[in-house]
Formats: C-alpha cells, structure tokens, sequence
C-alpha cells in the first residue's frame, strides 16, 4: 500500500465518523440551511485533509473539525455585510423579558421532557446575530471573549444578545410545552 | 438587566437582603457561564446557599443551559454528503 492510501485510509478512520457531528454543527450555525451547511461540512473536511499532515493522531481530531468548520462559516459570516438583520433585531428587542417558563414550571421538569428537536427548531429559528452567539456559547463552549473577538463585536453585545436570545428561548420552549400539553 | 429577577420573591426580605440578589441576579449568567473571577463567583455560590428565592431560578437557568447543550450536541446524519466528499476526496488524492 503506497503512503498516500495510507494517509486517505487514516483520514477516513479519524476524521470522517465526525460528518454527523459537523454537520449537526454547521445546521445550528446556518439556522437549518442544508445546502450552506453540506458546503460547509465539505469545506472544512476539504480544508482538514490538505492539512492532514498538521493533525497530530491521539489529539481530538472532533475538536480539530469543529473548529475548522467555525472558523469557515465565521469568516463567511464577518464577510457578509449584507444579513438582514435589522428588522429581525428590533423584533427580539421589543419582546418582553418574561419568566413564563420558570413561573410554569420552576423546577425545569419540562427539560427532561421536551425533545431535542424542539430544542434544535428553537436556536435554529433565532436571528444571526442571536443564535450564533447561542450557538457559540451553549453549544461550542466558548468564552465571551473569544465569541466577541470572533465576531468582531464588545464582550457587552456578546453578552446582551445571549441574554435576550435565551430569554426568547425560554419563551419559544414555554410556548411549545403549553401547545404540547406538557404545561397549562 | 432587573428583569431577570425571579418574581416568586422566596427568601428575599429586607433592603440588604434585597440588593445581594439583585446583585447575583445581575450576574446570573456571568455566573452560570463560569466567566466570573473568583471571588466574585464565591460570593454569588455563598448567596445561592441562603437564598431561597435565587437557588431555584440559577439552578432552572443551569438546567435549561444545560438543555441547549444536550440538545445542540446531537448530531445530524448525512449520508449523501458522505459520498460527496469521498469523491471529492478520490478527486483530491489522484
């Protein structure tokens, strides 16, 4: 077997189990857009196989992807000025801040309840500039600053926009378990 | 941001009483995201574990963050985009 079966034949063991992750990923980060995130997923396994001789075998090749996979759809994000994202902004501004969810169900019952899918619907539906700081912060694990300097935003927008994008959250998911039946 | 204060009011009597959890409160999710220096982080530990009011609500907040976590993690089959990118692979490698 020559060195570069080799090198394809380790690819396909380390790197491609983690597809589903990716692009489980990339659907967050995209708001659900299955062609954008099938571009994604290629891009970056495209971008981890040129690089392949970098990855150092034992480490966390999952981690390694994932961050490839951000780090592309951020720089398309920065890139793309033209998001409309003003109109969606000032609708999440204006909604109240309510606890419905707490108040119904202080206990958080209801999370043991309600599937992922609904969860998944929730974030993927928010706005750009809400849900990728979600994603980013609940998801991915990152710190405020290095959401901030990802985005190219203040730790203090990082912060205000988790806040009311998990507010709206608790609010979609309250909404969904009133019409489920789950709460009255 | 005092709209994050849980209203079932709990334990929280007395002016003094009062401004240590909306202090805590202020800095529920600075809290919650372990983005808090450490003293600061004690004091709001310390304050959960007298307030009767606050512990619920930081700890629905934890399970609910927690939620998104799980459910955000699930992965998300693609068996087609599996054999587009091994023939893009093949392409790559000849």
């Amino acid at each position: 077997m020559s060195s570069t079966d080799n090198r394809r034949e380790e690819f396909e063991r380390e790197a491609l189990p983690h597809l589903d992750a990716l692009y489980g990923l990339a659907l967050r980060l995209t708001g659900g857009d299955e062609a954008r995130s099938e571009d994604l997923v290629q891009d970056a396994v495209l971008k981890a196989w040129r690089n392949w001789d970098k990855f150092e075998l034992g480490t966390n090749c999952r981690a390694w992807l994932m961050t490839i996979l951000r780090n592309t759809f951020i720089n398309e994000f920065r890139r793309d000025k033209s998001r409309p994202n003003k109109v969606e902004f000032e609708e999440v501004a204006e909604r109240p801040p309510g606890d419905n969810l707490f108040e119904a169900d202080p206990e958080g019952r209801i999370f043991d309840r309600i599937i992922d899918a609904e969860v998944i619907n929730a974030i993927q539906a928010l706005p750009d500039d809400f849900r990728v700081p979600v994603v980013l912060a609940d998801i991915e694990g990152l710190a405020y600053q290095e959401i901030a300097d990802l985005l190219e935003i203040p730790v203090g927008t990082v912060k205000s926009r988790l806040f009311r994008a998990r507010k709206r959250l608790q609010e979609d998911l309250y909404s969904y378990a009133v019409e489920m039946g789950f709460l009255r | 941001m005092k709209d994050q204060r849980p209203r079932n009011g709990g334990g929280c009597e007395g002016d003094a009483h009062r401004s240590e959890c909306e202090e805590s409160l202020e800095k529920l999710y600075d809290f919650l995201d372990g983005e808090l220096p450490d003293a600061s982080r004690d004091q709001i530990a310390g304050h959960l574990e007298r307030c009767r009011g606050c512990y619920p609500y930081f700890n629905f907040q934890r399970l609910f963050l927690d939620r998104l976590t799980a459910a955000g993690e699930v992965g998300e089959p693609c068996l087609e985009l599996a054999e587009r990118i091994r023939a893009v692979l093949d392409a790559e490698s000849s």
